[in-house]
C-alpha cells in the first residue's frame, strides 16, 4: 500500500516542544498513522523534516520560522486527511501559548515576560529558561539582570554566549547552571529532570544531568543525603569556560553550613581547569571526592581530594566521608548467550552525555571504537549504525533538533533500538534508563526492545541487552519497578552505571571481550 | 529580591529556591518545584523577532 503525507502550516503560531511532543503522539496514536512531525519552521527544522523525508515538493505557502508545521504520514488519503483535521482540532482547542500558562490561570492573566513574572513573585530567586536554544541566551541574561540565577536547560548556546552570561553572574554574585543543564537540586527543590533525593551533608558540583542524576539517586541507595546539587553545564570545565560555573558554584556551597562533605563531577575536562576547580573545592576545608570522566594520566595528590574511579565510586566515597557505610551490592555473574557467528559488536544507546562517556572511557581497550561524542582517541560517528562497537548519546544536539530531549520523547531511542535490532553484528546492546518527569520509561522502549530480542532469536543468535537504571524506591515510578519491566523483558539490570559497563564488556562475544 | 540577606538565607535556604521559581519554556519544568510546595509561575513565552533566529541574535547582541 503505497503512503500518502499531508502539511499544514499555520501561521505566527508559537507552541512549546512539550506541546508539540503531545501533538505528534495525538496524531501518531490514531491508526494507520505512520508518522506524524509537529515542529516550528526555523530552517534548522526545516532540514530535519528534508532528512527525516517528511518536507513536502512543496509547501503551500513558503513557511516562516514563526510559524507552526504540522505533517503526518499515513497508509492512505483518508487517514491522512483525518490526521490534518484531528491536529487542526486538537490545536484549536488549546489557546495559543495557553500551554505555557500556570495552570487554572486565564491566559489574559499570564504573565509574558520575565519582569511580568517577577511583578507577581518577587520573591523569587531562579529562573529555569528552556526555550529553544538560539533565544535561550537572551532570556538567560535578560533573567540575570533583574537579579535572577539560571537553570539554563536549553541546548544551543554559543560558547561565547556561555562565558558573557557566566561572566555576567559573576559580577552580580548570581549562578548560570547549564547550558544544557538538565538536573539540579538546590535547598532540596528537584529542579528538570532531577527527582527528590533525601536530604544529607553531600553538596554535588556536577556537569548537567545524568552524570548528576546517577550520583544523588546512588548517594541516596547507599543512605547518604544530598544537601545540593548544582549543574554547571556540560562544557564547563573546558579551557573556552574556565570552571565559571563550577567555582561560582563550591563558593556558595563554601558558605553553606548544611555541606559538610563535597562531590566534583565533571567531563570534556581541561586538565588545568578539572585541577583548579578540585582545589578550589578543597580549599573549603571539607573532605572532596572528585571524579573527571574521560580524564587520563596520573592525577597528582591533592590535599583532602579523593581521586574516584567513577560515578558509582564517587558515591561510595562520598558516603563515607559523611559517614555513611553501606554493605557492597551483590553481583550475579553473567553467562554468554550463543551468539551467532555474526554478532561482534557492543551498541550504546543513552540519553545521558554522562553516562556515555563514562561508559566509552572504560570501553578504551575495544577496537574499533566509534561515539557521536567527542572524545579522545574515539572515532567520531553520528549515525545509529556503525562497524564496530559504536556508543551514541542520542541527548546530543545532532539529535535533539526540533524535539525535546530523549528523556521526554523517546522516538529517537526508539528508532535507534530498532535499528540494533535489525543488525546482524550487534551481540551486546547497552543503555541508561531515567526514571523521570513522563511517567513510565520502560513502556516507550517495550515493543522495540521485544524486536531486539525476537528478531535476532530469528537468526539463530541472541543479543545480550544491559541497562543501568537511575532513579530512587521514592520516586514515581519506584526503580524497582522499572528494574522488574526490564528484567520481564529479557534486560540484565545492575546496581549502577558502571557496573552495567563491565557487564556489557562481559558479555561481550569470545575474542570481543578485554 | 535581596541576596545575601540571612533572614532569606534561613526561611528560603542557600540558592534561595525555595522562595520561588519562574519557569521559562517547557512547562513540565514547574511540575517538581510545585509538588514540593514552592511558588512557580509560568511565564507564557513566545519568540521575539517571529521567530527569526538570526535576527534575534542580532537583537540580543544590541541588548
Amino acid at each position: 500500500m503505497s503512503a500518502a503525507m499531508r502539511a499544514m502550516i499555520r501561521a505566527d503560531e508559537y507552541r512549546d516542544a512539550g506541546v508539540l511532543l503531545a501533538l505528534t503522539r495525538h496524531l501518531e496514536s490514531a491508526p494507520g498513522v505512520r508518522r506524524a512531525v509537529a515542529m516550528m519552521a526555523t530552517p534548522r527544522n526545516l532540514e530535519v523534516l528534508r532528512k527525516m523525508a517528511l518536507a513536502p515538493p512543496q509547501w503551500p505557502l513558503p513557511p516562516k520560522p514563526g510559524d507552526l508545521l504540522v505533517v503526518a504520514l499515513a497508509d492512505d488519503e483518508p487517514t491522512v486527511i483525518e490526521a490534518m483535521k484531528r491536529a487542526d482540532a486538537w490545536l484549536s482547542s488549546r489557546p495559543t501559548a495557553g500551554a505555557l500558562v500556570a495552570q487554572g490561570t486565564a491566559m489574559d492573566d499570564a504573565p509574558r515576560t520575565l519582569a511580568q513574572a517577577l511583578a507577581r513573585q518577587p520573591e523569587t530567586h531562579l529562573a529555569v529558561v528552556s526555550v529553544p536554544g538560539p533565544f535561550a541566551a537572551r532570556e538567560a541574561r535578560r533573567a540575570l539582570e533583574l537579579g535572577l540565577s539560571v537553570m539554563l536547560v536549553s541546548d544551543g548556546v554559543t560558547v561565547e554566549e556561555e562565558v558573557a552570561l557566566k561572566t555576567l553572574a559573576d559580577a552580580h554574585g548570581l549562578l548560570v547552571m547549564g547550558p544544557d543543564c538538565g538536573a539540579a537540586l538546590l535547598d532540596g527543590v528537584p529542579l528538570g529532570f532531577a527527582t527528590a533525593v533525601r536530604r544529607g551533608d553531600i553538596g554535588v558540583v556536577a556537569a548537567s544531568g545524568t552524570g548528576l542524576l546517577e550520583l544523588t539517586a546512588l548517594i541516596h541507595r547507599l543512605g547518604g543525603g544530598v544537601s545540593h546539587a548544582v549543574g554547571a553545564g556540560d562544557r564547563d570545565l573546558t579551557e573556552a569556560i574556565g570552571g565559571r560555573g563550577t567555582l561560582a558554584a563550591l563558593d556558595r556551597l563554601a558558605g553553606d553550613a548544611s555541606t559538610k562533605t563535597l562531590v566534583l563531577l565533571g567531563r570534556s575536562c581541561s586538565r588545568a581547569v578539572a585541577l583548579r576547580a578540585a582545589e578550589r573545592a578543597a580549599a573549603t576545608g571539607r573532605p572532596v571526592v572528585a571524579h573527571f570522566v574521560g580524564l587520563g594520566g596520573e592525577l597528582p595528590e591533592l590535599p583532602g581530594v579523593t581521586w574516584a574511579t567513577s560515578i558509582a565510586d564517587a558515591a561510595w566515597r562520598a558516603c563515607e566521608a559523611s559517614g555513611v557505610t553501606a554493605p557492597p551490592w551483590s553481583t550475579t555473574p553473567l553467562g554468554r548467550p550463543d551468539y551467532a557467528p555474526s554478532q561482534r559488536w557492543l551498541r550504546g544507546l543513552y540519553v545521558g552525555a554522562t553516562l556515555c562517556a563514562e561508559a566509552l572511557s572504560r570501553c578504551r581497550h575495544l577496537s574499533p571504537l566509534s561515539s557521536n561524542l567527542a572524545v579522545e582517541g574515539v572515532t567520531r560517528i553520528a549515525r545509529f549504525r556503525a562497524a564496530g562497537h559504536h556508543l551514541l548519546d542520542l541527548g546530543d544536539e545532532e539529535y535533539t533538533r526540533g524535539r525535546t530531549h530523549p528523556i521526554l520523547d523517546p522516538s529517537t531511542r526508539v528508532d535507534a533500538i530498532y535499528n540494533a535490532a535489525n543488525d546482524e553484528a550487534v551481540a551486546v546492546l547497552l543503555f541508561d534508563v531515567v526514571p523521570g518527569p513522563s511517567g513510565d520509561p520502560v513502556e516507550p522502549l517495550r515493543e522495540a526492545l521485544t524486536a531486539v530480542r525476537e528478531r535476532s532469536l530469528a537468526r539463530g543468535g541472541e543479543i545480550s541487552m544491559v541497562a543501568a537504571v537511575l532513579g530512587t524506591e521514592d520516586g514515581s515510578p519506584r526503580r524497582s519497578a522499572v528494574v522488574a519491566s526490564l528484567e520481564a523483558l529479557g534486560v540484565t539490570v545492575t546496581p549502577d552505571h558502571a557496573t552495567a559497563v563491565e557487564a556489557a564488556l562481559a558479555l561481550l562475544p569470545e575474542g570481543e571481550e578485554p | 529580591m535581596r541576596r545575601d540577606d540571612e533572614h532569606d538565607q534561613d526561611v528560603y535556604g542557600t540558592f534561595g529556591v525555595r522562595a520561588g521559581v519562574v519557569v521559562l519554556g517547557l512547562e513540565q519544568f514547574a511540575d517538581a518545584p510545585r509538588a514540593d510546595g514552592v511558588p512557580v509561575v509560568v511565564v507564557a513565552w513566545e519568540p521575539p523577532a517571529g521567530g527569526d533566529e538570526r535576527l534575534a541574535r542580532i537583537l540580543t547582541e544590541l541588548m
